[in-house]
């Protein structure tokens, strides 16, 4: 099997070669069928990816530990499940996975667009044909996937940290997001090359965008889930450069999915639309590059490799073609229409991109100030959470607020009345819930008090929204409030669902926030010593030793808790001792989720006769809001995408 | 066979347990504060120091718990608080000892405040100039529409079916 998947990887290379070549040729000589060559040559990379996917998964289901990947992550004691995962745990599986995905993603736009774009198709082949080789060159020249080893009995195992739930679909959603937004880009690019500078590639790929949008959006959000539960600092994001790679390319592309709407409603902004999905794309290769090229160090980063070399080649390679065909198209790319007034609804949209793009450049700033300082001073210097909270919370007040604003002026050119009157209710409900929240949060925590005032009065606007627009629909169709509820979202889901995402988001920043009013004790405890943290008592009852697996001893603590008083379920924080493989222990967090907060527990030490251990625990407000606002931003984005149910409905009216 | 692997297996769980387990005793021993107003000093002082031992994580959140860099950094930390040297103090301890990285922030001062101020600076004057701009569009778009608005009225005619389709336009794009 190891045989074919390498060979399948080698065919793939020289199908990705052709589908550069191909298509070119095609059009200079005007040869159809050289182009739907290229077509099928596509497909054929498809299949030979899969191949060689299916030989690696062989491998690991088999434990052939004569590939050095498989010994690298797997063992014999490693269950299923996490042998699946294994195999995007290091650089090659994970390099394969992405190289699959392409080409599936390739596989499906080849056929969506059979019939039609033909002129846009030979191009978009040649960019994902681009985008391809250099993956199958990596696999092929610089980490090989399938690289042989003398077999040893066992092998080293996945790392501990990597077998949980949200380490198996973090980096797979990620990679979507990341692979997802190579479409866009390469129907922009070959709109630009060809000259078809309308919004066909826009409305072609729009369902690509929210697609790959989401996804990112879930990997990031998986990411700092996984990093709560298993980490056990008690935080979930800490501004690391990996993290800040992921969460750059979603800045932009949250940017590019609003600036498109004035594209398609006025023909304008298109250079600019097409400067945020080239920025986008260049962000996911930069996000890849700083992972793999080990310049910078991260808990994330897969050590230092040749791989970063490729990448940072493609990555000039990309922008110098796309900054070249900008500049070449720019007079065709020129708008004839302009802005109305300052008062409107694509203002809105200006302003919000400013302050998402400026988010993104403060945060590639930050992450790369360290080499920069110590490029001018020659001192490295090092950029933590601080300093991305203290210049990034700003502007994202700025732009939470914006949320709330944008629906409140209509499109073109709103009136002052017009706006004064739209705004009146969310003021009062506003001023009503600032005014409560100073009893509630108080006065010291001043930064959390503007932004839940902030949060109240988005949702107060959304809400209001939706009431107004749902009353309006029962009037003229005489419906009752459900099904004229029903109905407006059915009518129009993009709006709609972006008002979901938006109340998502919120309740996400109410989460953040939270964060402003944790607590924290550390604490030795013998058997039967009791500590406090806020309103919670902690007892610890007994230590007991565990052996599930031959490779794994799990040591766990079972503590009583009460709060004010009155008894809560009993904890059970644990530390697995990984007896192959892996250097540390590994803290297992018991956490007692409510909505109202989360009391954190981690068992930081232990004696040798189990009579005491060392126990840190945090009380984190709000936590689960970021996790529910999660899944509304998810549920929101697939209301989004759900523009068959609006045709249907018109139909059947 | 499969017994000589099993008391193989055995044996060297025997030993990496033992060995796991006397870091695991170090660690038993709390290199942390026990008393609350203790602890918070020592939570802001090792939240601003960076591990490095690798992992890029502060010295509170380091994920090892047997750091060979943070517990005894964390330890110094806790016998310096109990000392009662200042939280400035402490700070500057470990800065003249490992240098300005040592922080998880840059000090405010010299080129740093080019890294604060940046990313701020540049949203403030791109904001100001999408307002010019837009404002520029505004009144072109202001002094085109009445031109238009005067041409109207030279021709005017009885337009209401135009009105009609007008009005009934502008309701639908409401509703979008």
């Amino acid at each position: 099997m190891n045989e074919i998947g390498e060979l399948s990887l080698v065919m793939c290379l020289v199908m990705s070669g052709y589908g550069i070549v191909a298509p070119l040729l095609g059009v200079k000589k005007g040869n159809g069928l050289l182009i739907r060559s290229a077509e099928n040559s596509v497909y054929s990379i498809l299949l030979l990816s899969t191949l060689s996917s299916i030989a690696l998964y062989y491998a690991f289901m088999t434990d052939d530990f004569s590939l050095q990947y498989v010994a690298s992550y797997s063992n014999r004691d490693l269950p299923v499940f996490y042998k699946f995962s294994a195999f995007w745990a290091g650089q090659k599986g994970s390099l394969l996975l992405w190289a699959w995905m392409l080409a599936v993603f390739g596989g499906i736009v080849v056929f969506q667009n059979r019939k039609k774009n033909r002129e846009l198709m030979p191009y978009v082949i040649v960019v994902l044909s681009c985008t391809m080789f250099l993956f199958f060159a990596i696999l092929l020249f610089s980490t090989p996937p399938f690289e042989l080893i003398y077999p040893p009995q066992d092998g080293r195992g996945l790392n501990p940290m990597l077998q949980n739930p949200g380490m198996v679909f973090h980096p797979p959603s990620l990679y979507i997001g990341f692979v997802g937004f190579t479409i866009p880009f390469a129907f922009a690019l070959a709109s630009l090359i060809t000259g078809q500078l309308g919004d066909v590639w826009i409305k072609t790929t729009r369902r690509w965008t929210i697609f790959s949008w989401f996804f990112l959006s879930m990997g990031n959000l998986l990411g700092a889930w996984w990093a709560y539960r298993v980490l056990g600092w008690g935080g979930y994001w800490a501004w690391d450069p990996v993290e800040n790679a992921s969460f750059m390319p979603w800045l932009t592309g949250t940017a590019y999915l609003h600036s498109v709407m004035i594209q398609e409603r006025k023909d304008m902004l298109k250079v600019w639309n097409m400067v945020l999905i080239f920025l986008t794309f260049i962000l996911t290769i930069f996000g890849t590059f700083l992972t793999r090229s080990g310049i910078v160090q991260s808990v994330h980063s897969f050590g230092e490799s040749t791989v970063g070399y490729y990448f940072l080649a493609f990555m000039i390679l990309v922008i110098i073609v796309s900054v070249g065909m900008i500049i070449i198209r720019l007079p065709m790319l020129k708008s004839k229409n302009e802005l109305d007034s300052i008062l409107s609804r694509e203002s809105s949209f200006l302003f919000n991109n400013l302050f998402l793009v400026g988010i993104a450049f403060a945060t590639l700033w930050g992450t790369m100030f360290p080499a920069i300082s110590e490029l001018v001073r020659g001192q490295k210097i090092t950029v933590g959470p601080a300093f991305f909270n203290q210049v990034n919370v700003p502007i994202g007040l700025a732009l939470i607020a914006l949320i709330g604003v944008c629906p409140l002026i209509s499109w073109g050119r709103a009136t002052m009345a017009n706006f004064k009157r739209n705004f009146l209710k969310p003021f009062i409900v506003t001023a009503i819930g600032s005014a409560i929240l100073i009893f509630i949060v108080g006065t010291s925590q001043l930064l959390a008090w503007i932004s839940f005032t902030i949060c109240i009065f988005v949702v107060s606007t959304i809400v209001i929204e939706f009431f107004v627009s749902t009353k309006g629909h029962m009037k003229t169709h005489k419906e009752s409030f459900a099904v004229g509820f029903y109905r407006n979202i059915a009518r129009n889901p993009r709006r709609w669902g972006g008002h979901i995402i938006h109340i998502g988001v919120i309740m996400m920043i109410i989460g953040m926030t939270g964060s402003s009013f944790n607590k924290e004790r550390e604490s030795n405890l013998r058997v039967g010593e009791s500590m406090s943290v806020g309103d919670y008592q902690l007892t610890l009852r007994d230590i007991t030793k565990k052996q599930p697996v031959p490779s794994k001893i799990v040591l766990e603590a079972t503590l009583d808790v009460t709060k004010a008083g009155k008894p809560l379920r009993s904890a059970h924080p644990k530390k697995d001792f990984y007896l192959l493989g892996s250097e540390q222990p590994v803290s297992r967090v018991d956490n007692l989720s409510t909505i109202q907060e989360d009391l954190y527990i981690i068992l930081a030490g232990l004696d040798d006769n189990l009579t005491y251990g060392v126990f840190k625990v945090l009380i984190n407000p709000l936590v689960k809001w970021m996790w529910i606002g999660g899944f509304v931003v998810g549920f929101g984005t697939i209301i989004a995408m759900l523009p068959a149910v609006r045709r249907r409905l018109k139909n059947s009216n | 066979m499969t017994n000589l692997k099993k008391v193989n297996r055995s044996i060297v769980s025997t030993i990496l347990v033992l060995f796991f387990f006397l870091p695991g005793s170090m660690v038993g021993a709390q290199n942390t504060p026990t008393d609350e107003g203790e602890y918070k000093i020592y939570g802001e002082i090792a939240e601003g120091l960076v591990c490095l031992c690798g992992c890029g994580s502060n010295i509170k959140g380091c994920p090892h718990k047997q750091c060979g860099f943070a517990n005894p950094v964390k330890a110094e930390i806790t016998s310096r608080i109990k000392q009662g040297q200042p939280k400035e103090e402490i700070t500057s301890f470990f800065i003249n000892k490992y240098g300005d990285k040592i922080l998880t922030t840059p000090p405010k001062q010299g080129f740093n405040l080019v890294g604060y101020i940046l990313p701020g600076f540049l949203v403030v004057v791109v904001g100001i100039f999408i307002i010019l701009i837009i404002r520029k569009w505004s009144s072109e778009g202001h002094a085109h529409l009445e031109e238009e608005l005067r041409e109207a009225e030279e021709n005017s005619e009885d337009d209401s079916s135009y009105r009609d389709q007008l009005k009934k336009e502008l309701d639908e794009l409401d509703e979008y």
